[in-house]
């Protein structure tokens, strides 16, 4: 009788992975609950802008419903002609090309930087020969 | 004509007082940018009898010379040279470089150590200039003997139409490419370099330039 329970202990029944993948499911929908919440916040007291926080109550928004319903993100693969790539790939995709675009966006923003403590230190520059 | 010499200077305590001396015994003003040395080179610049620009901080050979330049455009000097501060260049060529502006035949003037004396270095560098020539041409339909030379005339209309906004060395390139968008009319002018250990030791090498090349087509793009 005990051996039996052991070897049961150490086999992963089917509705035990359900079970774990439902938690996850809930775990997330709670986890982007919260962080739209933030969002709303945030923008009510004027920390972001309006075109950040849909921007990023958007994002937040996909990726609660990609958890809930993966078969969408299939769906959506299919339907944009992606053959043997599933809707995790496509997340995958729209991820990095996500990414390298706000890295272009962060590289534009340092280079103005740049130019502008440079004309800060050539203003100094004149400004104290001038003033000699 | 007022002629006015900018040399950008970056801890070059060692030689510039020299360097400055050895351009004002000769009749020139001289206006020293100090890109945020950390050692005395604005001191003895002005012991040199230099006006002396002060970057706080380092910002770059392109951005010094562009500090001068807009010093002196709050002046009435007619005609500007750009000047290495690292004892690179020769003080006795400034009379030869300024020459086509002063006789009005062209508004920039820029130096070339392969004109007439054929000056010995490495192959590879060699190599590397001559693929710089081509890409200099490439984006300003300029095709001159020495794309990246620091030994510069300018009149005073032709810098005030350009506007250059690199900081680094990549300016060497920027400047060509105004001058093409503004058609400025360009010449060169056979000009010697003096490789001394002091100035090879500082450092220009191979790799750095094409980062230097590099650099300048970033900054195209995202203009």
């Amino acid at each position: 009788m005990r051996s039996i329970i052991l070897a049961q202990k150490f086999t992963y029944p089917a509705h035990l992975i359900t079970f774990i993948l439902m938690l996850i499911q809930i775990i997330t929908i709670i986890v982007v609950l919260f962080l739209l919440t933030r969002i709303g916040s945030k923008l009510k007291r004027k920390e972001i802008t309006l075109k950040e926080a849909f921007f990023w109550g958007a994002l937040w928004f996909a990726v609660g419903i990609v958890v809930l319903y993966p078969q969408l993100a299939d769906k959506a693969a299919s339907y944009i002609g992606l053959q043997t790539a599933t809707g995790i790939d496509l997340v995958v995709y729209i991820a990095v090309g996500l990414a390298f675009y706000l890295i272009f966006r962060l590289f534009i923003h340092i280079e103005r930087i740049e130019r502008n403590i440079t004309k800060i230190i050539r203003h100094i520059a004149l400004k104290d020969e001038h003033d000699k | 004509m007022k002629t006015i010499v900018i040399i950008p200077a970056h801890n070059e305590a060692r030689k510039i007082y020299n360097v400055v001396q050895s351009v004002i015994s000769r009749g020139y003003d001289v206006v020293v940018v100090d890109d945020g040395s950390s050692d005395a080179t604005a001191d003895e610049a002005r012991r040199a009898g230099a006006v002396v620009l002060q970057h706080y901080i380092n910002r770059g050979y392109g951005a010094a010379l562009e500090t001068g330049n807009a010093w002196v455009l709050q002046s009435d000097y007619d005609i500007i040279v750009h000047f290495d501060g690292d004892g690179q260049h020769n003080p006795d060529e400034i009379k030869n470089l300024v020459n086509p502006i002063v006789r009005e035949k062209v508004d920039v003037v820029i130096g070339s150590r392969f004109i007439g004396n054929a000056q010995s270095m490495p192959i590879l560098r060699h190599a590397l200039i001559k693929l710089a020539i081509i890409f200099t041409w490439i984006f300003s339909g300029i095709k001159l003997s020495d794309a990246h030379n620091g030994f510069r005339a300018f009149s005073r209309r032709a810098l005030e139409v350009i506007e250059c906004r690199q900081d680094s060395m990549s300016y060497a390139s920027e400047v060509i490419d105004q001058i093409a968008e503004h058609r400025l009319r360009i010449g060169e002018m056979p000009v010697t370099i003096e490789y001394t250990d002091y100035s090879k030791s500082k450092g220009e090498g191979n790799i750095k330039k094409i980062l230097v090349g590099m650099r300048f087509i970033w900054g195209k793009v995202i203009k």
